[in-house]
């Protein structure tokens, strides 16, 4: 089992990987992106509701690199013609080229997703604050969750109370973005009294930004700092490589 | 130990508003009391309680204030300008918000509000086992925030601001989500503390007030209208009819009963059922 | 940088407490969910963003736009985390405009907007170019198709496209945001360090 730091720097070097490395050799990465939430318990996702969210996206990255693929070939018209049926061609140095920006975004985003999709937010928060990372900037994105989690509900109530007054809440584009506003601003304002009250409860309670945030070890800390610092100067060595590189070509 | 707390002709007005929050109030509520703070809605009450705890001062600081208020031998001129927690502890209205939402257990809670408070992590446990035994919530220590019903997160909510053991027990409208039995513990947990804790609680019925309260203050648009201990209170309680409603008149006339003839007032409760 | 960060965001926020600043980074993500699900040509995922900046300064405003954009990865949206540098662009002149008062008019908050846009289609071009090279399977990838098959290379057809929705998407962020103010009671607004950026006459 991975522990958050080790899996931050694996994905650091995937992304640093989808800057620096050829394209062939980004192409196998990605393989093994997609299968590592099926292979290892560590990159296994945290619930259904993740991997959804993954299917989900693979679907949406999948159609994008497609469509992203296919219009550099139409549009950079260089090199060898590629003859499509329906009398349609495409040109081979626009394939290539969608298929080097295809290939970097599938491997940046699908690395970012799974570790995000397979990691705790709350063990997340626990090691950015072991990194010294001020309290101001983990509550927020710990409450942020919550909010999230309870805003669709408020949403939902308010798209009934809407409807039953008669608002045309799911009806053509105009109207639906009317409605949005009028859904927007009683959920707003009742969400900024009720999270200025949040505040409220949190400073009675004694909290104040300089506050550490408490958290109990839930469970036993298995740390593999050894494979981290590899796996960070791999990625460090391959960015000088790059920068080498480019020095050398310009 | 609990702290008496003095007012003295204490008013406020929030920034850019037209009128008084508060005008000229003068109390002394003794050290160890249990006191209600009764009046209709928009009467100042909450204000009241915020001015005690200094979120009041600390979130207004460009509010109007006079006067002086007095915490222990510590006097405020007006007002506290600083939270005072955990000297003074607040418990607001919503008990939803009184939840951090980071954690996920009652526990961790108990533990967040007492490591505010600068309690060494060693002595937790004896603080967690006091709030648990006094307010009888071992039950729910290990429950998920999440899950709880609503009178269960309004005890776990009061266990936060308890846990740090306070001097003054600030409690805004504790009844809004509480019913009858729910009442009846919360007055037992209130008389259970109160040898160490002075505590003052806003409502808008007199219900709780006579199930827990020993003094009783009112207020009614900004002024205060009344305050005194129980008897001065029940001798003048015809005054505030029609502005404190009450929903549960057999523990009105029980208090009435026992005041006047305590003997008697017992035989007559337990005529009665009452607990 | 960090005890800066710490100290900053502590003075900022004084008065409301930061679960203010997790709620603005939640109305980012269910903004920018809810407008996917609409499928309408607009984003408006920056308002929360630009009410931290209004009412509390530009280091929450920043920290509510990148936090937001990172955790739209947990809620399946990775490509967000590239744009951080586009919602700090936001943060920081939405709370410089603020400051200058142009909060309390509703034509500067047009023109505010007008600017805002330019600036994030500036900021976003880029990105976009160099990572998406212009498609995004929405709507306006019919415009970067125009003007790439007009001669104009990726990065300026990207960023004429960005010319053409930033501004309107912005300049309505800006005025739902001005709206909000404006609905506000008073009691709630005045507790926020930025009230006299709303409010015409404040002390």
């Amino acid at each position: 089992m991975l522990d958050v730091r080790t899996k931050a720097s694996l994905v650091v070097l995937f992304c640093v990987c989808g800057f620096t490395l050829p394209t062939p050799i980004q192409a196998g990465l990605i393989l093994v992106v997609v299968f590592l939430p099926f292979l290892t318990s560590s990159f296994r996702f945290v619930s259904g509701r993740a991997a959804t969210a993954y299917r989900k996206y693979f679907a949406y990255a999948f159609t994008l690199t497609t469509v992203l693929i296919l219009l550099n070939g139409m549009l950079i018209q260089n090199g060898s013609i590629v003859q499509l049926p329906f009398g349609l061609h495409l040109y081979e140095s626009g394939l290539l080229f969608g298929l080097r920006i295809a290939v970097r975004l599938l491997l940046l985003s699908l690395a970012l997703l799974i570790f995000f999709l397979s990691t705790n937010i709350r063990s997340i928060a626990v090691e950015l604050q072991r990194l010294g990372l001020p309290s101001q900037v983990i509550l927020p994105s710990l409450l942020a969750f919550q909010f999230v989690d309870q805003l669709p509900i408020r949403i939902e109530r308010i798209f009934a109370a809407q409807e039953a007054r008669g608002a045309p809440v799911r009806s053509h584009m105009l109207k639906r973005i009317r409605s949005l506003f009028t859904i927007l601003s009683p959920l707003v304002l009742e969400s900024i009294s009720e999270s200025i009250e949040r505040g409220t409860a949190l400073e009675l309670r004694g909290f104040r930004g300089t506050s550490h945030i408490a958290f109990q070890p839930s469970e036993e800390r298995v740390t593999h700092p050894a494979v981290s610092i590899i796996l960070l100067s791999v990625s460090l060595i391959l960015v000088l490589w790059r920068i080498f590189q480019w020095l050398l070509g310009s | 130990m609990a702290l008496g707390i003095v007012t003295d002709r204490f008013s406020f007005r929030y920034p850019g508003a037209q009128k008084d929050s508060l005008t000229a109030i003068s109390l002394s509520i003794p050290p160890k009391s249990r006191c209600a703070i009764l009046g209709p809605t928009s009467a100042g009450k909450t204000t009241f309680l915020h001015a005690l705890a200094g979120s009041l001062g600390s979130h207004y600081p460009h509010g109007s204030s006079a006067g002086v208020i007095t915490i222990g031998d510590v006097a405020h001129t007006p007002l506290p300008a600083q939270i005072l927690f955990p000297t003074v502890s607040f418990l607001l209205q919503d008990p939803h918000v009184q939840m951090s939402g980071i954690y996920e257990t009652v526990s961790e809670e108990l533990h967040f509000s007492l490591s505010n408070a600068g309690i060494p992590i060693r002595l937790h446990e004896e603080h967690l086992d006091w709030v648990a035994r006094i307010m009888n919530i071992h039950h729910l220590l290990h429950r998920n925030t999440s899950t709880l019903s609503g009178g269960e997160l309004q005890r776990a909510a009061l266990a936060t601001v308890l846990v740090v053991r306070p001097q003054v027990l600030l409690f805004d409208e504790p009844t809004t989500s509480l019913d009858i039995p729910s009442q009846h513990n919360l007055a037992r947990v209130m008389r259970a503390i109160s040898s160490e804790t002075t505590i003052l609680f806003t409502d808008t019925s007199l219900d709780l007030a006579f199930l827990a309260a020993d003094h009783f203050c009112v207020l009614h648009k900004s002024s205060l209208l009344f305050f005194g201990d129980r008897a001065a209170f029940l001798r003048e309680l015809e005054r505030f009819s029609d502005i404190l409603p009450c929903h549960n008149w057999t523990a009105i006339s029980r208090s009435i009963i026992t005041h006047r003839d305590n003997r008697n007032g017992m035989r007559f409760a337990r005529l009665l059922r009452l607990p | 940088m960090l005890s800066i960060l710490r100290k900053q965001i502590t003075q900022e926020t004084s008065g409301v407490g930061l679960p203010f600043i997790g709620f603005c980074i939640a109305l980012n993500l269910t903004v920018g969910q809810i407008t996917g699900g609409l499928k309408i040509p607009l984003y408006l995922d920056s308002i929360g963003t630009i009410l931290v900046a209004v009412l509390i300064g530009p280091w929450s405003a920043v920290l509510t736009g990148s936090t937001a954009n990172i955790l739209a990865a947990a809620l399946g949206n990775p490509t967000m985390m590239f744009f951080i540098p586009v919602v700090i662009v936001i943060g920081l002149f939405s709370s410089f405009v603020a400051r200058l008062g142009w909060f309390r008019r509703w034509y500067l908050v047009i023109f505010g907007g007008i600017v805002q846009g330019i600036l994030a289609a500036l900021a976003s071009a880029p990105i976009s170019a160099y990572l998406f090279s212009g498609v995004t399977l929405g709507g306006s990838d019919f415009l970067v198709l125009y003007f790439r098959s007009m001669g104009n290379t990726i990065l300026q057809s990207v960023f004429y496209q960005g010319l053409s929705s930033d501004p309107v998407d912005k300049t309505l962020s800006y005025l739902i945001v001005f709206f909000l103010l404006k609905s506000l009671p008073i009691t709630l607004l005045t507790r926020f360090r930025g009230a006299h950026n709303v409010l015409t006459n404040h002390p």
